[in-house]
């Protein structure tokens, strides 16, 4: 195999080299992808491939899009994050609560019209908020990151209920609910975000010296280390950019919903991780592409919308979705061991 | 980076493919109606589901049955799912209410339809446009009712006031998951239903037992350390919790007669020292009752409400309109009650309020299986 | 073959092939019941190798094994011990939050039936363990917290479990390195003790005065030879050391004619922050030397030049570079300083199993590829890389493999091309050709020459006498913590290092 690449690497140069050695790795999530768009495809005797399903598709993603690529690369990092959810749910709910429309009598602040880009603000700087006590805690607290983030997931929902009363935040402003709910032509906003998202971080990933950092404090913290990478630091960045994200997906999340209660976001860290995970993201650290949790996604995605399209029963699709789960990162470990 | 160009074009291809494919696709003669419930893990929403699918069958309605696991950005998602394909008319069981006017606009913009159970639609929801109904008993009338049960019984046994008061009611209550709009409309209305008949409500202890028996039984152990013979009833926002509740006190002997627990002694129509409510009037509780452990429930009635659901969407979709029409026997509001979305006068002709029954010692046989 | 009953264990012409390496070659070794033997020899020489194939740890290639003159030919620890030989690692194998009985009983309790079920006794363990410790004189109680007890409590627990198999061959590796004088003394009148009872002890020990203390018998191996087996009072210190080291020294390194100039590093007085570690080290580093750091396993040698990278804490000490005196805190320092490290452990802390050769290259020189706006300069970043790893001739299919598909050789060549990449002033190199062929050994002993010629300065830390003697301008050599001598080049020679090595007190 790699004699082979190199043939094709000493003719062609540095950029296809990486690409194709890289597209190689990461053959099989695209490959499920197209299999399945493919299978759906035949099923629905092509009813179900529309323009209007990708919009669909890309609408019904975007949200879980974002908190997939938080965790991803804190997974690339070794780390794992289980307060997704319920920190979505809280950014959700509080960036809700900021953009009620000030006539409504069940407003949490009722009169108060605040301008609509506080509640984006606010609500990114929680999830980033959560995201840095994520970091402090497994990085300079050497809590075990599974530990750390679990007691920042309770703090999460408990903090939700308290702050909604345990109730339902609605009647959200229009301009606010456009965020997510316009679209530019036959484009979702949603979808440009999603994209804008990926190319940022994939530019961030491969192309800075940030992402080289990431992949070797996955690949190896001691050896990161001894390269004069602030192993710390870069754990305590990689959870805030998480946070980050996050925020962005629980504000994406009120605004497409056009409310929040303590129940949004409930069980997005699971999606989350399934998606990064069959995306190819490794829990050994140190694995994985901004690509590949984007296809991810989307493999899930299209489960879930195929499966709804067919109208099967829920039931169902939460044991297919396990499976696929299971069998593409049982492949996935099968390559890396014939690897090592 | 050139992956992803790669999948995007492969995805394209494999639309633009088949898009005359899915152009193609003519409406059959059959009537569709597509069904957004929310989860049917709640009892109640799995008899809804059930019924749903007879009346389908019966009619020969495609009837396209979605659960969104109480999630309600999935229910979004179905229902983009289902206007793609087509469907028109609907009948919904929501997440929350704050979410039927959105859903009411996106139904509207292909000229359908919807009914909605169980949790009530909010007002802008129905003036989306008159093809828009209510056909619920919404969560509030459980506690309303509730609290109607538990006034009769005060008044006709005041002795059994913990603290001396007949004025005073010290309740303990038993929440479902914390949020669930059930469990905040139940114990809301609860709370307003006894206030407003004259009692001051005194909480001894409250908490979330998430719907479950056995959390609700752990947490009534507990209390009973705590608070014996310091409350008058316990008040479950469903059966399962409330019987939880009675398998407490009956292990703890919390009885009229510790040493004969099947002993109603003082004649209230329970052998527990206090009175246990719940809500849903599952087989088991009302078996329960049937013993004298429970003493008494409220019946969400599954089968009326989806019943004139589905009527109504039906009629929507072979008839083009149900406004003014009875569905289920059952004949719009013409006047605004005090309960919403019944309260604005615009859209009271699109509320369908089905009847709901208090189950107690007088009439459980009715509803026993 | 016919076997003498006055030995007790006969390990008769043992060998052991590793790739590339003749580990074991027709090794004897014979030990007599109720004797303590002493088994000695450089780091390498093959001790622990020959204890693994007494456990079934390592299936010898050739050779057989007979305890009280039955063959035996053991598949794991767990077999062994049932026959009665038992080892004490160096690294205890205990379960700190169980008792001590447990510890002691482990996977053996002691049982009593009830009905079909069988339950552990603890009555009898508690009991049997009383009476075990009793006669060892140990002063702790069965129901002790393992974890609560010293290291050298610990390993007596470990010699009572052996005891109370009754072994009659035990197997102690460097059983004191983490040991106080006054422990020492305690468990040598355990050990004493167990002689007396008829307990043949396999002592392995690199310090001197504790072999001529204890040992009956003497044996010393070298390069995976049997050199010798004496009797202890047959022996003195300068014999012993001539035994173990008189190898003779073949042309295996090329010639280092660089001529040290003046003092680039210079560290005083250092002293690390943890216990039992180094002590007051001050040395000095000059432009085109390579300084050799010498002494045995635990010498502390590591943690000393990982101190000077800023990876370890120290609590005193100062360090100079080009006489001024600067503070290195973290391994980015280290490097902006002008300092570079190979560790010692490639896999552990040298590579990055999954990246490619240039990405293992480039990490910590990325500072200085990058264009305007941040974005990494790839194309400099590759032909920086590919450029020093083939000066180094480092071998590889491309330069975009994964290090992990390469051999150790040409792993730690894309290691060195790491730091050379960082145009580092001073090279710190740990054990810089542990685990790699001779071949490749000798490219890297050319590339440290090469770079002492262009001035540039090299401290190698190395257990390899050979290495150190064929390579260095000076030795510097620690024990135990403390720097006990610096060689200077004509004085450097294996006795002398080993004296170094050995001076415990």
């Amino acid at each position: 195999m790699d004699t082979k690449i190199s043939a094709v690497a000493d003719k062609k140069g540095i950029v296809t080299l990486k690409t194709i050695q890289h597209t190689l790795g990461k053959h099989t999530n695209l490959v499920t992808l197209v299999v399945l768009i493919v299978a759906l495809g035949i099923m629905t005797g092509g009813r179900a491939l529309q323009i209007s399903s990708l919009q669909n598709l890309m609408v019904a993603e975007a949200v879980r899009a974002f908190a997939a690529l938080g965790v991803g690369l804190i997974i690339i990092n070794r780390g794992i994050d289980l307060s997704i959810g319920q920190v979505v749910g809280l950014v959700a709910c509080v960036s809700a609560s900021l953009a009620q429309t000030s006539d409504y009598a069940g407003a949490l602040y009722p009169g108060t019209v605040f301008p609509v880009f506080l509640p984006i603000i606010v609500g990114i700087a929680v999830g980033t908020l959560f995201g840095i006590i994520n970091g402090l805690l497994v990085a300079y607290g050497n809590l075990p990151p599974f530990i750390a983030t679990l007691g920042t997931m309770s703090i999460a929902a408990g903090l939700q209920l308290i702050y909604t009363r345990a109730s339902t935040i609605g009647s959200l402003k229009n301009e606010y609910k456009h965020i997510a709910q316009g679209s530019l032509g036959p484009l979702p906003y949603l979808m440009i975000y999603v994209l804008a998202a990926v190319l940022i971080l994939w530019i961030m990933m491969t192309q800075t010296r940030q992402g080289k950092a990431f992949y070797a404090i996955g690949g190896n913290p001691q050896a990161a280390r001894v390269s004069g990478i602030n192993v710390k630091l870069n754990l305590l960045k990689v959870y805030a950019l998480g946070g980050f994200l996050y925020g962005i997906s629980g504000v994406l999340l009120s605004s497409r919903l056009g409310l929040a209660n303590p129940l949004t976001g409930d069980g997005m860290e699971l999606d989350a991780i399934a998606a990064a995970t069959v995306g190819g993201i490794s829990h050994s650290g140190g694995i994985g592409t901004i690509g590949g949790i984007f296809i991810g996604v989307f493999t899930l995605g299209i489960i879930t919308f195929g499966m709804t399209y067919m109208g099967v029963d829920s039931y169902y699709q939460l044991l297919v979705k396990g499976m696929i789960i299971i069998v593409a990162v049982y492949f996935d470990m099968k390559r890396h061991a014939k690897r090592a | 980076m050139k992956k992803l160009i790669v999948a995007a074009l492969v995805i394209m291809t494999a639309v633009n493919f088949t898009f005359a494919a899915g152009q193609q696709e003519a409406g059959s003669e059959k009537v569709t109606i597509g069904a957004l419930i929310r989860n049917t893990d709640e009892q109640f929403v799995a008899d809804y589901a059930e019924n749903l699918k007879k009346l389908a069958a019966e009619r020969g309605v495609d009837l396209k049955l979605l659960d969104s696991r109480s999630d309600q950005a999935m229910q979004l998602d179905q229902l983009n799912v289902l206007l793609t394909q087509g469907v028109k008319h609907f009948v919904i069981v929501p997440n929350v209410t704050e979410a039927t006017e959105d859903m009411a606009k996106k139904i509207d913009a292909v000229g359908g339809g919807a009914a909605f159970s169980n949790i009530q639609p909010s007002v802008e929801a129905l003036k989306v446009s008159p093809n828009f109904y209510l056909a619920s008993s919404p969560e509030s009338v459980a506690g309303q009712i509730q609290a109607q049960i538990l006034d009769e019984y005060f008044q006709a046994h005041p002795e059994k006031m913990a603290n001396g008061d007949p004025n005073a009611i010290d309740a303990i209550f038993l929440y479902g998951q914390l949020g669930h709009p059930a469990q905040v409309f139940r114990s809301e209305a609860a709370v307003k239903g006894l206030k407003d008949a004259g009692y001051t409500v005194n909480i001894v202890a409250e908490d979330t037992a998430n719907w479950k028996p056995d959390e609700a039984q752990a947490k009534m152990d507990t209390w009973l350390a705590a608070y014996s013979g310091k409350f008058d009833v316990v008040i479950a926002n469903n059966d399962g919790m409330a019987l939880g509740a009675v398998e407490s006190l009956l292990t703890n002997k919390y009885t009229d007669d510790p040493s004969d627990p099947t002993k109603d002694v003082d004649g209230d129509g329970t052998v527990l020292r206090v009175p246990v409510i719940g809500v849903d009037a599952t087989g088991v509780a009302v078996k329960s009752m049937s013993e004298k452990k429970l003493f008494a429930t409220v019946l969400q009635d599954a089968v009326g409400q989806s019943t004139t659901a589905f009527e109504l969407a039906y009629m929507m979709a072979t008839e083009g309109s149900a406004t003014g029409k009875d569905a289920w026997g059952i004949s719009p509001l013409t006047e605004v009650t005090g309960e919403s979305p019944a309260t604005d006068a615009a859209i009271v002709g699109q509320c369908y309020l089905v009847p709901f029954a208090a189950v107690t010692m007088d009439n459980y046989k009715e509803f026993m299986q | 073959m016919a076997q003498d009953q006055n030995y007790i264990l006969e390990m008769c012409n043992i060998t052991k092939k590793f790739p590339g390496v003749l580990a074991l070659d027709d090794v004897t070794l014979r030990v007599r019941p109720g004797t303590v033997h002493s088994l000695m020899g450089e780091n390498g020489a093959g001790k622990s190798t020959m204890m693994k194939c007494l456990f079934g740890i390592y299936q010898e290639d050739g050779g057989e094994i007979f305890v009280n003159g039955k063959k035996e030919n053991f598949s794991s620890a767990k077999h062994a011990l049932e026959t009665g030989v038992s080892m004490i690692h160096q690294e205890l194998s205990i379960v700190p939050e169980r008792s001590v009985m447990e510890n002691i009983w482990l996977g053996r309790e002691p049982g009593k039936k009830l009905g079909p079920v069988q339950f552990v006794d603890h009555k009898k363990m508690f009991k049997d363990t009383e009476t075990l410790l009793k006669n060892l004189e140990m002063e702790f109680s069965p129901n002790d917290r393992m974890g609560s007890l010293s290291i050298s409590h610990q390993q007596a627990c470990e010699i009572a479990k052996a005891v109370s198999c009754d072994a009659s061959i035990v197997v102690m590796d460097e059983p004191t390195s983490s040991l106080t004088e006054t422990e020492v003394n305690h468990l040598f009148k355990i050990i004493n003790s167990l002689r007396d009872k008829g307990v043949a002890i396999i002592y392995i020990s690199h310090k001197m005065s504790e072999i001529f203390q204890i040992s009956d018998d003497v044996s010393v191996m070298r390069d995976g030879k049997l050199i010798a087996t004496k009797k202890a009072s047959e022996l003195d210190e300068d014999k012993l050391i001539k035994l173990m080291v008189g190898r003779d020294m073949t042309n295996r390194f090329p010639p280092v004619d660089s001529i040290p100039a003046e003092v680039c590093l210079s560290a005083k007085n250092y002293t690390s922050d943890v216990e039992r570690s180094f002590k007051d080290i001050s040395l000095d580093l000059r432009k085109g030397e390579i300084l050799g750091l010498g002494g045995l396993v635990g010498a502390q040698r590591t943690e000393f030049v990982e101190s000077i990278f800023g990876l370890r804490k120290i609590k005193t000490g100062t360090l100079s570079i080009n006489g001024k005196e600067i503070r290195i805190k973290s391994p980015e320092d280290a490097i902006n300083a002008g300092i570079g490290l190979i560790t010692e452990d490639r896999r552990g802390s040298g590579i990055f199993p999954l990246l490619s050769i240039i990405d293992n290259t480039s990490i910590p020189s990325l500072k200085g590829c990058r264009k305007k706006v941040g974005f990494l300069d790839h194309k400099k970043i590759f032909n920086t890389a590919t450029g020093i790893n083939k000066k180094l001739r480092t071998k590889t299919p491309t330069f975009h493999t994964p290090i992990q598909n390469l051999s150790g050789g040409n792993q730690q060549k894309v290691i060195v091309s790491r730091w050379l990449m960082t145009l580092p002033e001073i090279l710190i190199m740990d054990e810089p050709t542990r685990g790699i062929d001779v071949g490749a050994k000798y490219e890297i002993y050319t590339i440290m020459s090469e770079l002492v010629n262009a001035g540039k300065a090299i401290i190698m830390v190395s257990s390899e006498m050979p290495e150190l003697i064929g390579m260095s301008h000076r030795v510097a050599v620690l024990c135990n913590g403390n720097l006990t001598g610096v060689l200077e080049k004509n004085d450097i020679n294996s006795e002398n290092i080993m004296r170094l090595a050995t001076q415990f007190e």
